[in-house]
This record gives structure tokens, C-alpha cells and sequence, in this order.
């Protein structure tokens, strides 16, 4: 390589260095400008909050869309292994949003398909971050970050609603993922109040709705469960039954987390409770099971269907879900 | 190739054995576990296109058990193995000077049986949690041990690295380090600096938190130790690459290094810049503050410079071999390239993989943009076409010459590696068309999308052209594979033996190192290393000690 050429070498890399550099730059402007224009949907930390503390706080034992007296809309949601709470969600077009947004059990991805609202979900953090839904339709809520077997079933959907259309839904009682009415306190999520009490009572439950919507996922659609990571609920719901009928209650309520043998397969997992349902969807959902793929045969003669006073009964208790693996063992199951 | 070294001078090829032996031993294994890994990648490809081949592969439980197998060989072991096996071999025979072969074959000893231990735990299925292993899911204790075992043994061989070019100049005073040892230190030494929050992450929390010694881990914290390695480790697997562009090439296509200054420091600026980026991949965590994520945005957008100046330089050191034999006009001198040769063409190609990757990548470090595809089907999209074909098909470009440099063997069909890096590269350019496009319509990553609920089924309906695009990407892989082993075990079982050392290794020419002030000052690594600890201190100690300080210990989990 000869002087000159190294000469032409050295500029062209130069100019090439530089209109690089720029470009960066100008990349840079862009981003600072579009973060301090536009960057509400950005995440938001809310401050630290242990998967423990979860049921204390109104924005998530009572989850979903709240308007606020401002005419905002905060929505309170609870990401666990492998659903949304809520999982389906009106909304009015137009809704300025807020979403609350913390985890169970391990970490979750919560993105709105066609937005720009992508949070990384992580237990023991709360996360919010901002969207204004401009357009009608149906909206994919994806969980995409791994999160165990049936992760790529986390699928939850906003109903972005014609506003007369939410308004009817909403004053009917039939819109979805709504949070129970509360008298909503300017100021936002910290001042709102908790529900006295469990949820009002539902509109005679559907089990087999809340079982698609909130065990299937694990269970299986039609509660065979999956191999080597959850147990069947199909012929061996009644056995549960048997050991204790206050068993399957503790479960459904509190969770359930360590080692058990399922018809001589063996599981080592976790179950989350599920107290943020509804005594009544909990009843239903109970009853269902007992009653579901030929479960009906093998139950006792005397068998009393589960209600949503048992369930109310049995809350406040504070188990935990090890504690309900300890009362498995001394009813003798495996 | 004499640098002029004293001592321990080795000069009679056939003196170098046991280092070919040690370095074949990293680079043979390391292929091995990219062979493993690669044979799962179709299956992955297919459930892309909503094909679910897993239901036939009984000795895998699910899509994640094999997705973890597939990132941990390919990510971690092979890059690892390949990396350690060449930084060490290339100063070795630069510099003349013999490293310690116990040292290396216990270094290469630990990592193995820490990719026996990790190996067990995922085949066992009790480490399905992704190569990332972000708690709170809980693998067993030796998936995480043996994940750090290979660290531990990647830095016993940086240590060997240092300590070589430490002797050289001590034997050489006032000379300026020859450049593959010094690309090969800086390489290594940012490997230290980067590899330390893993280290952490694995030795003082996930060790004892898998073994039942602790009952929390803080999964914010973890992830941000994880990222703290989890970018700077993708330079690792990129530099010894960038050491084949750099060095290698030019003599390969019969030019010479355009700028030897500026390729050092590039590299000088990767040691600098590489660690204090990992927000990057934590743009969307609640738990870090926007400001923070900002800086190491910027900071991430200083770490392209040396890649630009790479792509110059690579370039023009290209097309001064080509114009020498003849090349003319603007574009035309590409035609005189040595397109039929596989180790070259293997790693043009890869170097033109690396155009997109690097455009995708911009767009993934800038804070705003990353929101829209974090976690889809653009992330891997993304990285099959970094360290999935940059740096792969480079690897095996290498290896074309490598390989018969260390066993004495002749290349087994040079035609098959030619079409073995031509499948490989459009294969991956599919892919990554296929799944970048699927990102963008919001199919995530990592997900078994083809094993959905039927009441979910037709979710990601609008992605069904990149699907099918992903799906024939991976049968167009698959036979790259095929392709690829075939040349390699060719080789490797081939009976007709070549003179020793008759593959040279293609050291540039030097017209003598440049001993201006620019490169002395270059080769001050210790201080340059030093300011890279600083640069890193500044970007993620007031974060990290906030995280440090306020930790939410929580139980490990099993969900798979």
C-alpha cells in the first residue's frame, strides 16, 4: 500500500466516521425528544411490592378497570402462571389508561398487540405505564416473557368498546374485567378504599367459564393436566373430596406448593391461590370439576355441592400454600 | 513470523503440538455442543410455523426443555469453547512463546465438567429455565454450578492470555504488543471485567438459593446482574471474530490491513464500552430509573463506533487485495474476491449478515423503538444474524483453515464447505426476515405457538407469510448443518494427512508495527481496562446499590 493510497484511505475513513457519528446523534435527538414528547407508554416503576402483599392492595385484590373521577381509567392487573386477572377487559374508546401491573409467582411480559405498551412484569415490583386506546377493536394482551409450561396459553384481550356500548355494558353489570364499583376518590389508586368484604355476589356463576378462563391452562381443557408438571383433575377430584371436603377449598383459596403424588405420577410445583375470584365463581368452579369428565361416578352418595358461603367461610385465614400441602399430608393423601 | 521474542522461542512446527492438541480439544468440543444445539434449531424453526415437531421427540418433555438445551450449547458452551481454544492458540504462535498446557488442559478440564453438570440438569429437565435463568424459576444446583464452572475455566484461560503478552513484554521491553495478541488480551480482559456480574449473580445467589442455603433471590436484581454479563458476553462471542476480520482476511484475499492504529483501537474502545449497555435489554423493568436507562442507551450507541470503524476498515482491507489482482470500477473489484474459497466467503458473508444485525441492533438499543419489539419474535430474529451468523459462520469459516492448520488433516470437500456457508447464510437471512417480521406483529419470543390452546389456535393468524417463511428457513438450516459436519467430521476422520504447519496460520504482513505514540498509548491495556471499570462503576453502581440495599428475597419455582 503506497502513501496516496493510504492517504485516501484515511480520509474516506474519517468522512465515514463521521457521518456515522452523526447519525448517532441524530438518533439520540431523536429518542430524547420522542421520550419527553410522547413517552407516557414508557414503564414506570411504582415502587417495590412482595408477591405477599399483593392481596392487600385494592388495586389488586379487587383488579380491572376503574374510572376514575378524573375520567381516566386505572386498571389494576395481576399477571400469574398462565393468566391474566383480569384476562378480559372492556374499555371505551377513547379511555386514557393506566395500567397496574405486578406478578404472582416469576416474571411475565404484558404487551398490548398493536401499541406500544410492553412491560416487563417482574414479582416484587409494581409497573405501570400509560396508553390511550383511540381505536375500537379487540386487542391480544400477550404475556411474552417465559414463564413455565403453558406460557404461549398467557393470553389475555382488551374490548376496546363504542363508548355508548361500554356505557350500556358497564351499567348493566356485564362489562368485563371491570373492578367492583367503589366510590372512586380523586387522586387515583392509593385512595381508593378496599371492597368490604368478598366481591358482591355474581350473577349465578358458569364453572365450566371459570374453569376455561383460569385452570384450563394448567388442568388442561379437559382436566388432564400435564404430564409431569400438573396433576389431572379428571378422575381424581373425588378422591380429594373424600380425604376432606374442606380440602379442595383450602386449595382453590390458598394455593398449594410442594411435593404430591397423583395417581402414581409425581408433581413438585406450585399452584397459586385464587382468592381474588368471586365466592360464587369459586363454588361453581368447584362443583364443576367434581361433576366434570365422568368425576360425577366416583363421588360419594352424601356429596354436598360446594356454595359460596363455604368459600366465604374458609377466607382470612391466611394459609399459605405450603400450609396446604402440610393439611394433604395429614389427611393422608399423597 | 518472528516478533522477536527470547526465551521460549519455539520455532519447529512440529514443536507446537500440544498446543494444537489443547486448542483442538476446546474448538472440537465447542463444535459439538453447536452440533447438539443446532440439530434441536429446525424443531424451534418449525414451531415458528406453527408446527409442532416436539410430540416426536420423546426424550425431550416440551418445546422450553429443548429451547434451553438449544441456547445454553449454542450461546454459552460453543461460543465459549471456540473462544478460549483460538485467544489463546493465536498469541501463542504470534508471540513464540509457550503458555502453560497444564493450566490450559485444567482450564479446559473445569469447563467440561461444567458442561457435563449443566448438560444432566437440562436433559433431566429440572433446569427448564431458558439460558437466561431468570429467577424466581428455579433450576437444579448443577445447572447454575455448572454454568459457572465454564466461566471459571473461560477465566483461567483470559489469565493465561494476560499472563502470556505479561511475559512478552517483559522479555521485549518498549515493543509494542503484535496486534492478535493484543486484540486477543483486550478481548479477553473485557470478558473479565463483564463476566463479573454473572458471577455474582450465579456464585452469591443462585448457587446457594438452588441448594436450599438461602430461601430468596430478588429477581430484579438477578435479571440486572444477569444483563450486567448478558450484552457485554454477545462482544465476547463477536470479538474473536472481529480478531479473523481484522488479522486474517486481509492476507487471506491477498491484501493487507488498511489501518493497524485504528484497528486497535476499536478494540480498545470494545474493552471500554462493551459492559455499562445492559439496560438495553431492561428498557421495559419497572425497577430501574428512566435516567439510568438513558445513559446506558447512549452509552450503547458509543459501543456501534468501533463496529462502523471495523466495517470500513475490513472493507477497505478487502478491496485492496481485490484491486491488486486486478479489481477495477466502484463495486466491480467484489467479483475479484476469492469467492471460492469457503473460509473467505464463509466470512464475507458472514460480515454481510452482520450489516442487518447491527441496523437491528441500533434499533433495539434505542429506548423508544425497543418497547414495540421487546421480547417477540425480533429478538432471536435479531441474534441469529449476530451471533448466530456474524460470528458462527465466521467460527466455521475459520475453521476451514483451522482445522487442517491443527490436525495435519487436508479439508475434507472444499465444494460442500462452500455450499455449507452459503445454506448457513440464507438460511439464517430467511430466519431472520421471518422472525423479525413476526416480532413486529407482536408473535413473542420464546413461546410454543404451536402447541396452543384450540381456543387460543388462530391468535397470531396475521403472521401466518413470516411463519411460513421461518418454517422453510429451518429446513434450508438443517441441511447447513448436515453440510457443515459433514466437512468438519470429514476432516477430523480424514486419512489423508498433510504436512505439518503446511496451513499456515495467515498472520498479516507486517511492514512493522507502527510504534507511534497513538498505538504506545493503545497498548497501555491495564490503563484502558482500568477506565472501563470506571465507566462501568458510573453506569451501575448507584442502580445496583439501590438494588443491593433493598432486595425482595423470594422462593424458587418450578413451572414446567
Amino acid at each position: 500500500m503506497d502513501e496516496s493510497q493510504h492517504e485516501v484511505i484515511a480520509r474516506w475513513e474519517r468522512r465515514w466516521v463521521v457521518f456515522g457519528a452523526v447519525m448517532l446523534l441524530c438518533f439520540l435527538a431523536l429518542i430524547v425528544f420522542v421520550l419527553a414528547t410522547e413517552g407516557a407508554h414508557i414503564v414506570h416503576g411504582g415502587g417495590r411490592l412482595t408477591p405477599a402483599e399483593i392481596s392487600q392492595v385494592p388495586l389488586f385484590s379487587n383488579p380491572g378497570a376503574m374510572r376514575l373521577s378524573t375520567g381516566e381509567f386505572q386498571v389494576g392487573i395481576v399477571a400469574q402462571a398462565f393468566s391474566f386477572n383480569p384476562s378480559a377487559i372492556d374499555l371505551p374508546v377513547g379511555a386514557h389508561a393506566r395500567f397496574y401491573l405486578t406478578s404472582k409467582d416469576v416474571l411475565h411480559g404484558f404487551m398490548i398487540e398493536k401499541t406500544n405498551v410492553n412491560v416487563e412484569v417482574i414479582p416484587g415490583e409494581l409497573a405501570y405505564a400509560d396508553y390511550v386506546f383511540t381505536r375500537p377493536g379487540s386487542y391480544h394482551v400477550v404475556c411474552n416473557e417465559y414463564c413455565g409450561i403453558n406460557h404461549q396459553d398467557m393470553i389475555g384481550v382488551i374490548n376496546v368498546l363504542p363508548v355508548a356500548q361500554y356505557r350500556q355494558k358497564a351499567a348493566a353489570g356485564t362489562a368485563a374485567g371491570q373492578a367492583a364499583p367503589l366510590q372512586a376518590v380523586p387522586g387515583g389508586a392509593e385512595a381508593a378504599a378496599p371492597p368490604a368484604g368478598a366481591r358482591p355476589a355474581a350473577p349465578a356463576a358458569d364453572g365450566s367459564k371459570v374453569y376455561a378462563a383460569s385452570c384450563a391452562s394448567c388442568h388442561g381443557p379437559d382436566g388432564q393436566g400435564h404430564p409431569g408438571a400438573f396433576p389431572p383433575l379428571a378422575g381424581h377430584a373425588p378422591a380429594l373430596y373424600r380425604a376432606g371436603r374442606g380440602y379442595p377449598i383450602d386449595v382453590v383459596l390458598y394455593g398449594l406448593h410442594g411435593k404430591i403424588s397423583v395417581q402414581g405420577k409425581s408433581y413438585d410445583n406450585v399452584m397459586p391461590g385464587w382468592a381474588q375470584l368471586s365466592d360464587a365463581d369459586l363454588a361453581a368452579v368447584a362443583d364443576s370439576i367434581m361433576h366434570a369428565w365422568g368425576n360425577d361416578s366416583s363421588l360419594p352418595s352424601d356429596y354436598r355441592p360446594y356454595t359460596a358461603q363455604d368459600f366465604a367461610s374458609a377466607r382470612g385465614r391466611g394459609l399459605s400454600a405450603a400450609d396446604v400441602h402440610a393439611e394433604r399430608a395429614r389427611l393422608g393423601l399423597p | 513470523m518472528a516478533v522477536g521474542s527470547i526465551g521460549t522461542t519455539v520455532r519447529a512446527a512440529v514443536a507446537w503440538r500440544p498446543e494444537k492438541r489443547v486448542t483442538g480439544a476446546f474448538l472440537i468440543t465447542g463444535l459439538i455442543a453447536l452440533l447438539v444445539g443446532a440439530l434441536l434449531g429446525p424443531f424451534q424453526a418449525m414451531n415458528y410455523g406453527d408446527v409442532n415437531l416436539y410430540r416426536y421427540l420423546p426424550f425431550l418433555k416440551s418445546y422450553y426443555q429443548g429451547l434451553t438445551l438449544h441456547g445454553v450449547l449454542n450461546a454459552l458452551v460453543f461460543t465459549t469453547f471456540f473462544n478460549c481454544g483460538v485467544l489463546i492458540y493465536f498469541p501463542a504462535r504470534e508471540l513464540e512463546t509457550r503458555p502453560s498446557i497444564a493450566w490450559l488442559w485444567a482450564s479446559y478440564g473445569v469447563m467440561v465438567f461444567g458442561l457435563v453438570l449443566s448438560g444432566i440438569a437440562i436433559w433431566s429437565n429440572s433446569s427448564t429455565v431458558m439460558y437466561t435463568f431468570y429467577p424466581p424459576l428455579q433450576g437444579s444446583w448443577g445447572f447454575y454450578t455448572g454454568l459457572a464452572l465454564v466461566v471459571v475455566g473461560s477465566l483461567m484461560v483470559a489469565f493465561e492470555v494476560v499472563r502470556l503478552r505479561a511475559r512478552w513484554r517483559r522479555d521485549n521491553p518498549g515493543k509494542v504488543t503484535p496486534i492478535v495478541t493484543f486484540m486477543s488480551t483486550a478481548t479477553m480482559l473485557m470478558w473479565v471485567l463483564a463476566s463479573l456480574g454473572i458471577v455474582v449473580e450465579v456464585v452469591v445467589f443462585l448457587i446457594p438459593w438452588s441448594a436450599g442455603w438461602i430461601s430468596g433471590v430478588d429477581p430484579q436484581l438477578a435479571r440486572t446482574l444477569f444483563w450486567f454479563t448478558g450484552h457485554p458476553i454477545v462482544y465476547f462471542w463477536l470479538l474473536p471474530a472481529y480478531v479473523s476480520w481484522y488479522a486474517f482476511i486481509p492476507k487471506q484475499v491477498g491484501g493487507e490491513l488498511s489501518s493497524d492504529t485504528l484497528a486497535r483501537m476499536a478494540f480498545v474502545m470494545f474493552m471500554v464500552f462493551s459492559t455499562p449497555v445492559g439496560f438495553h435489554h431492561q428498557f421495559t423493568d419497572p425497577g430501574i430509573p428512566g435516567g439510568w436507562k438513558l445513559v446506558q442507551n447512549i452509552l450503547t450507541f458509543f459501543v456501534v463506533i468501533p463496529s462502523l470503524l471495523t466495517a470500513f476498515t475490513v472493507t477497505s482491507s478487502m478491496e485492496l487485495g481485490a484491486r491488486r489482482k486486478g479489481g477495477r470500477g466502484v463495486l466491480r473489484w467484489i467479483g475479484k474476491l476469492p469467492w471460492g474459497d469457503a473460509s473467505f466467503t464463509a466470512q464475507a458473508l458472514a460480515m454481510l449478515s452482520f450489516i442487518f444485525g447491527g441496523a437491528g441492533g441500533i434499533v433495539l438499543a434505542s429506548f423508544n423503538l425497543n418497547v414495540l419489539v421487546h421480547n417477540t419474535a425480533f429478538i432471536p430474529g435479531h441474534f441469529h444474524i449476530t451471533v448466530g451468523t456474524a460470528v458462527t459462520l465466521t467460527f466455521f469459516g475459520m475453521t476451514f483453515w483451522l482445522i487442517p492448520h491443527l490436525t495435519g488433516k487436508r479439508l475434507f470437500s472444499p465444494r460442500l464447505a462452500l455450499w455449507s456457508a452459503w445454506t448457513w447464510f440464507v438460511g439464517m437471512m430467511l430466519f431472520a426476515v421471518g422472525m423479525h417480521w413476526q416480532g413486529l406483529l407482536g408473535v413473542p419470543r420464546r413461546a410454543w405457538i404451536s402447541n396452543m390452546l384450540p381456543s387460543l389456535q388462530g391468535t397470531y393468524a396475521s403472521a401466518a407469510v413470516p411463519q411460513a417463511i421461518t418454517m422453510v428457513s429451518g429446513m434450508i438450516l438443517f441441511l447447513a448443518v448436515i453440510f457443515y459436519f459433514t466437512v468438519l467430521f470429514g476432516t477430523l476422520f480424514s486419512s489423508r494427512r498433510i504436512e505439518e504447519d503446511s496451513v499456515a496460520i495467515p498472520f498479516p504482513e507486517y511492514g512493522g508495527v507502527h510504534q507511534d505514540r497513538a498505538t504506545r498509548a493503545l497498548d497501555r491495556l491495564g490503563l484502558w481496562f482500568a477506565v472501563a471499570a470506571a465507566v462501568v462503576c458510573v453506569a451501575y453502581l448507584p442502580t445496583l446499590l439501590h438494588m443491593l440495599t433493598n432486595q425482595v428475597g423470594l422462593p424458587g419455582l418450578r413451572l414446567w
